[in-house]
């Protein structure tokens, strides 16, 4: 049964390589044809558009600059240059970038914020919804109310900040998640740019800037938290704006606000219809967001009768992981 | 006018996670939850958030879902290590909470996933209690030997708390604790090597645990099968007699479940894969076969061996040989001739049993290597003292040379995948000297094969 009896260690470690070689490349020659498809098939919902793609490739690199550029602070003018000199950034970019592309969570929370800043372009070139100033956000920025306001206006602030990021390709250290924030400090620690102690220097002036809870998305989870009885209202399209539909929809149907941005996108009917009934909408509601997103898809017949316990059951039975 | 809606709660974890302070209403929901101020953070996702916060020294911020039995809270949590501290692992941190939001629990939400674990728990539990309100032994039923001792036990310090019965695991807090703690606790019991799970279910309808609680005990792991009380003399050479039982109870569930695959009990399948349970299920048999060979062999080739001889007739053996198989031989159209009723007998001394296993197989092999259609003879006779048994076949024969070989251990006469084991003459024909018989063959190649089993003849018959 076994006819590598006769063949010692040594020639077992050789083929032992090989064959993992041969298995990664078989695995690469095999997804090569569904990427290719979808690279080919460009129309303009793809998820994978060149724009996407040199979108997501700027938004790494803008956050590998900002850990250089703390480092660079820290390094006299000999080893770094005078001021406002980028050589040091520029040499150290590729060690310190190709960490983190290579990186599934990186590269993927990357994606859901280029794909959100495109389809909200699209949204307000078709429809007309504005992107930062909703009717929502107007409304609640002259509440009564003094801190929803404040809320409000931060909410404001951030996702006109966001607006202009995206146009930039650009991804501000203080916009990561806290769990990237930390592997992205991890990964700093380790390229080779200045001292260790220099780099945990720079690592701890970052990590001292930072704060969660100013993140834009943050400030929308908080606003709709404090919009608490009426916080259904986020979950029009139209009269939310899309960044709040997005993280209405993600925290109702309780999915990562990463997978309520990938129901948006085309091809995923099914999570939108599902996640939309999960939160509570009615079948009229549901098919208006719908109108906007996929104009041409019609709801399947029967799909009125779903209920929103069964809708968020299907839904968690999907056991999509974004960075595997 | 003017309104400000936004209340914060503020609170403190020291270094070991442990909740310092904490406004209201986050104190209440803690300690309905079990927690004690100060204490243990008892909201897993608070506790998780507090955690990374430290080992990250990072302001983090999320929102937070959280239930205890009757209200589902969600909150939005800031926590901020204290960053002026230089030691990670000493730092406080800050924790405010805005956006505190309480709704009562739905009740199938709540219920409905409890619900089966109850019943699984009652099901599988090796001793269940009835609890008071202080988690105090009112009546405690067991079933089985392995906690008997524990239950009489538990039964004399009925009035004290159940947790003094027990080692609980990780566990160096004042007992008993709140009952949703120990809920889930996995514990050690006195008279079992296994590890247990206590499942705690209040009893009460408006304040869960006003009128005391069922404790179920639920062992982790099934009870291990009680090893056969083997003889102290049996070697251990082949699959030996211990090991024989427990393989054979998985290969016949294999068997089993192949089975229904195979008549498609469970549905319609398509037809290759009811093939391939088909293949599942020969070749299970043949495992199980080999199984019970194997165990024999080690048996015969115990020098104790020790059959118990019975006054049997030779020719009554050899009918119930051949009716056993008959249908295996009618399946290849072959007549099977074997004395009739008062035709002959053949006194002899032999354990029935043996005899019996050592006739079905020889007739089992002359059906295997009989020809399609063909035709076995099978003789009884008595003569010098001695009784014989003869199965003649019309097979291809054995030469010499492999008539030397044939009773010898694994012997296949290079056949294969026939769903032998080449054990069977092997440990016939020991089982035929342990009871100071003979099992010899007599052939030519071409002409058939005539084994016969040679016994001593009863003299009293």
């Amino acid at each position: 049964m076994s006819e590598d009896i006769s063949i010692g260690p040594a020639d077992n470690l050789l083929e032992h390589a090989l064959r993992t070689e041969l298995a990664l490349g078989d695995r690469v020659i095999a997804n090569a044809g569904p990427i290719l498809r979808q690279l080919v098939a460009n129309d303009d919902h793809s998820l994978f558009s060149d724009e996407v793609i040199a979108g997501i490739r700027g938004m790494v690199l803008h956050c590998a600059r900002q850990m250089l550029r703390a480092v660079a602070k820290l390094l006299t003018a000999d080893v770094a240059g005078p001021p406002g000199n980028e050589a040091f950034v520029e040499n150290n970019l590729a060690s310190l970038s190709a960490p983190l592309f290579a990186d599934a969570a990186f590269l993927v929370h990357a994606h859901t914020l280029v794909l959100e800043a495109r389809l909200a372009e699209r949204l307000l070139q078709r429809s007309g919804i504005d992107p930062v100033l909703s009717p929502l956000m107007q409304e609640l920025a002259a509440s009564s109310d003094t801190d929803l306001a404040a809320q409000a206006m931060h909410v404001l602030a951030a996702q006109a900040r966001f607006v202009q990021h995206q146009r930039r390709m650009e991804w501000p250290l203080n916009e990561l998640p806290g769990d990237l924030f930390h592997k992205a400090m991890m990964v700093l620690q380790t390229t080779g740019a200045a001292s260790a102690e220099t780099l945990a220097a720079a690592q701890q002036a970052l990590r001292q800037d930072y704060d969660e809870s100013r993140r834009r998305v943050a400030q929308i989870t908080r606003l709709i938290m404090a919009m608490d009885r009426t916080a259904v209202r986020a979950l029009a399209l139209d009269h939310a704006g899309l960044a709040i539909f997005v993280t209405a929809l993600g925290m109702a149907s309780e999915q990562d606000r990463e997978l309520a941005v990938m129901a948006l996108c085309d091809n995923q009917f099914a999570r939108l219809a599902l996640a939309l009934r999960a939160a509570g909408l009615a079948q009229g509601e549901v098919e208006k967001q719908f109108v906007y997103l996929h104009p041409d898809i019609d709801l399947p017949p029967g799909f009125e009768a779903l209920r929103p316990d069964r809708a968020a059951q299907l839904l968690a039975m999907s056991d999509t992981d974004l960075s595997a | 006018m003017v309104a400000n809606t936004t209340f914060v709660i503020r609170a403190s974890a020291d270094e070991e996670n442990r909740l310092i302070s904490a406004d209201e209403p986050l104190a209440s929901f803690h300690r309905r939850c079990g927690g004690e101020l100060p204490g243990p953070i008892v909201t897993p996702a608070l506790l998780e958030l507090v955690a990374k916060s430290r080992a990250y020294g990072l302001r983090l911020a999320r929102a937070i879902r959280a239930q205890d039995d009757r209200e589902a809270v969600t909150m939005w949590v800031e926590v901020e290590p204290d960053l002026a501290e230089p030691d990670a692992a000493n730092r406080d941190i800050r924790i405010t909470i805005s956006n505190w939001h309480a709704q009562p629990l739905r009740e199938d939400a709540a219920t409905n996933d409890s619900m089966h674990r109850v019943a699984l728990a009652r099901h599988m539990a090796g001793l269940s209690a009835r609890l008071g309100v202080r988690q105090e032994l009112l009546a405690v039923v067991s079933e089985g030997a392995e906690l008997a001792a524990l239950a009489a036990r538990m039964r004399s310090g009925i009035g004290q708390p159940w947790t003094d019965f027990v080692t609980l695991e990780g566990n160096q807090h004042r007992q008993p604790m709140h009952w949703r703690l120990n809920d889930g606790a996995r514990l050690r019991l006195e008279g079992s090597s296994r590890a247990w799970t206590a499942c705690i279910v209040p009893l009460g309808r408006s304040d869960p645990g006003s009128a005391g609680f069922d404790l179920h005990l639920v062992p982790e792991q099934p009870l291990p099968e009680a090893p056969p009380a083997a003889p102290a003399t049996i070697r251990g050479n082949g699959i030996g007699l211990d090991i024989a039982p427990v393989l054979r109870q998985p290969v016949a569930r294999i068997i089993a479940n192949a089975e229904t695959i195979r008549t498609q009990l469970a549905g319609p399948l398509a037809d290759e894969y009811s093939a391939y349970a088909a293949d599942i299920a020969a070749a299970g048999e043949h495992l199980l076969a080999l199984i019970d060979d194997l165990a024999t062999l080690d048996l015969v080739e115990n020098e104790d061996f020790d059959p118990a001889p019975d006054q049997i007739d030779l020719a009554d053996v050899a009918r119930r040989a051949a009716g056993i198989l008959g249908v295996r031989a009618r399946e290849r159209g072959i007549t099977v001739d074997v004395p009739l009723i008062g035709e002959v007998v053949a006194p002899a001394i032999g354990e029935f049993r043996r005899v019996l296993q050592i006739l079905l197989n020889l007739v089992g092999n002359a059906i295997r290597y009989s020809p399609e259609g063909g035709q076995i003879w099978i003789r009884a006779e008595t003569a010098d003292g001695r009784a014989r048994v003869i199965v003649a076949d019309q097979g291809e024969g054995l030469d010499e040379g492999e008539q030397a070989r044939v009773f010898e251990k694994f012997e296949r006469l290079g056949r294969q995948g026939d769903g032998g084991s080449g054990l069977g003459l092997y440990i016939s024909r020991r089982l035929a000297v342990a009871m100071a018989g003979t099992l010899s063959v007599e052939s030519t190649k071409g002409q058939g094969a005539r084994f016969t089993l040679d016994l001593p003849a009863d003299p009293n018959a």
